[in-house]
């Protein structure tokens, strides 16, 4: 099964007729999402309308995991079984969970002057998130630190699959240590913590943000594999050259 | 094939050694780990009790909360339904600020028992619903969330 | 907006800007190097390469025109 997309080719072909479907789904739901999240949803009986931050903030929080583990998993596979696809995957994905980190980081902060009373603590929690960011910023550097592209997607895919170990930590940080930050509520056994009416926009703007990462990972794994054909082709077209000029 | 499968096994045992390492740097780390001790760490731990900064958390006890005709000079009981210390605030507090709610506050425990805060934050839970939900659920005696006001 | 107005729509204007702006620098980066790569394949003077399976340079030539 894997090996259908391990053909650079045959992800292009895959790729053009997913792309237009990924990028309607993407509008519907984020449009969809901010409908509910700014006119059809209430303020919080505790928080009020700075609950209205919580839409973009958990959203973003959730991808930024959720691109890791696609990058650690890609690595992976790249590693282990060597699909170029995977590793163009993974490197294609790293700027957009970066970004949906920083989103994270900065909607949190601004969500938590008002309510907690600060910018910033170095709970486990955030703390965590923060690592996660850097984690992001290191695999991109190293990806492109390399003249040779192999040995730039083998570290960074080596450093993927270390990084990893910062997804459960977490995840589970809110639960294994105190922290300023309150426990999860979506995935909360029992009772649901946040209300239907509160839950619509969260999941709507959470299904748009996962399209939004389905078309930019096409894009910019599509960018990746023509600019490696471009540099084919000129190192093909030099070969030529050179060889005729010998001759 | 058997490449592959050096491969795999490679990652999988690194990978293996890895978490076992985090796991156990993390367990060793916890005090430094954890954001704030409880009011039973206080009392219970020694290393805690001399001068030194700290943040304690809790919930506020309901009708502990003495505010100065200032609006600014604060005093409450930080509780975790065991054991509770009191808390003297001079500055401003954070809207969620209630009794019944959590707290997170940072400061000095000084030699009476009593806690010297500088800072004052406000923790929440995870629930989150309408105004009128959260009235409708405390009427009819299921509510299960903090703060009663 | 309960006060925190500023707040609030502060976050969702950083989080448009920040997507704005990777959605444009990854949508430009792919058409560039589109584009390049139609011109590069017309300048092309033989016909070395299999014309099957090479859908991505035309999907590239349409991109571009």
């Amino acid at each position: 099964m894997l090996h259908r997309f391990a053909n650079p080719t045959r992800f292009l072909k895959m790729s053009n007729a997913v792309l237009p479907w990924a990028t309607g789904l993407t509008v519907i739901f984020i449009g969809s999402g901010l409908y509910f999240a700014f006119g059809a949803s209430p303020a919080d009986y505790q928080q009020g309308e700075t609950v209205r931050i919580m839409y973009v903030h958990v959203p973003s929080a959730w991808m930024a995991m959720f691109a890791y583990a696609f990058i650690a998993v890609a690595s992976a596979v790249g590693l282990i079984w060597k699909h170029p696809v995977a590793h163009v995957c993974a490197l294609a994905s790293a700027p957009i969970g970066a970004c949906f980190t920083l989103i994270c980081l900065t909607t949190g902060s601004l969500w938590g002057k008002p309510m907690w009373g600060t910018w910033w603590v170095w709970d486990a929690r955030l703390t965590s998130v923060l690592v996660l960011f850097f984690l992001y910023l290191g695999f991109i550097a190293l990806a492109n630190a390399f003249d040779d592209a192999t040995r730039g997607e083998k570290a960074s895919a080596i450093l993927a699959l270390v990084g990893a170990v910062n997804l459960p930590i977490i995840k589970f940080s809110v639960d294994w240590w105190n922290t300023l930050h309150q426990p999860a509520s979506v995935t909360k056994i029992g009772m649901p913590a946040v209300h239907f009416s509160m839950l619509t926009p969260l999941l709507l703007m959470a299904v748009g943000f996962t399209m939004l990462f389905v078309v930019l990972v096409i894009v910019r794994a599509r960018a990746v594999l023509e600019e490696r054909r471009i540099n084919a082709l000129r190192s093909a077209r030099i070969h030529a050259d050179t060889a005729q000029n010998v001759a | 094939m058997t490449r592959k499968r050096r491969r795999l096994t490679v990652v999988f045992l690194s990978g293996l050694l890895l978490v076992t390492a985090a796991a156990l740097v993390l367990t060793a780390f916890e005090d430094s780990i954890v954001f704030f001790h409880t009011p039973t760490d206080l009392a219970t731990k020694k290393d805690l009790q001399i001068d030194r900064r700290l943040r304690v958390g809790g919930i506020v006890k309901k009708k502990s909360w003495n505010k100065q005709a200032d609006g600014l000079t604060h005093a409450f009981l930080v509780t975790d339904l065991t054991h509770e210390v009191r808390v003297s605030y001079k500055g401003i507090i954070p809207d969620l600020f209630r009794e019944g709610q959590g707290v997170v506050v940072e400061g000095h425990l000084q030699p009476d028992g009593s806690f010297h805060a500088d800072e004052v934050l406000a923790k929440h839970d995870e629930n989150y619903m309408p105004k009128e939900v959260a009235d409708a659920l405390k009427k009819s005696g299921q509510w299960k969330g903090e703060g009663e006001n | 907006m309960g006060g925190h107005g500023g707040f609030i729509w502060s976050s969702w204007g950083i989080a448009f800007v920040v997507l704005a702006i990777l959605i444009g620098v990854s949508l430009k980066s792919m058409r560039a190097r589109e584009r390049e790569l139609a011109r590069m394949e017309a300048e092309m003077p033989r016909r070395r390469r299999r014309r099957n399976g090479q859908s991505k340079t035309d999907a590239a030539a349409d991109g571009s025109q």
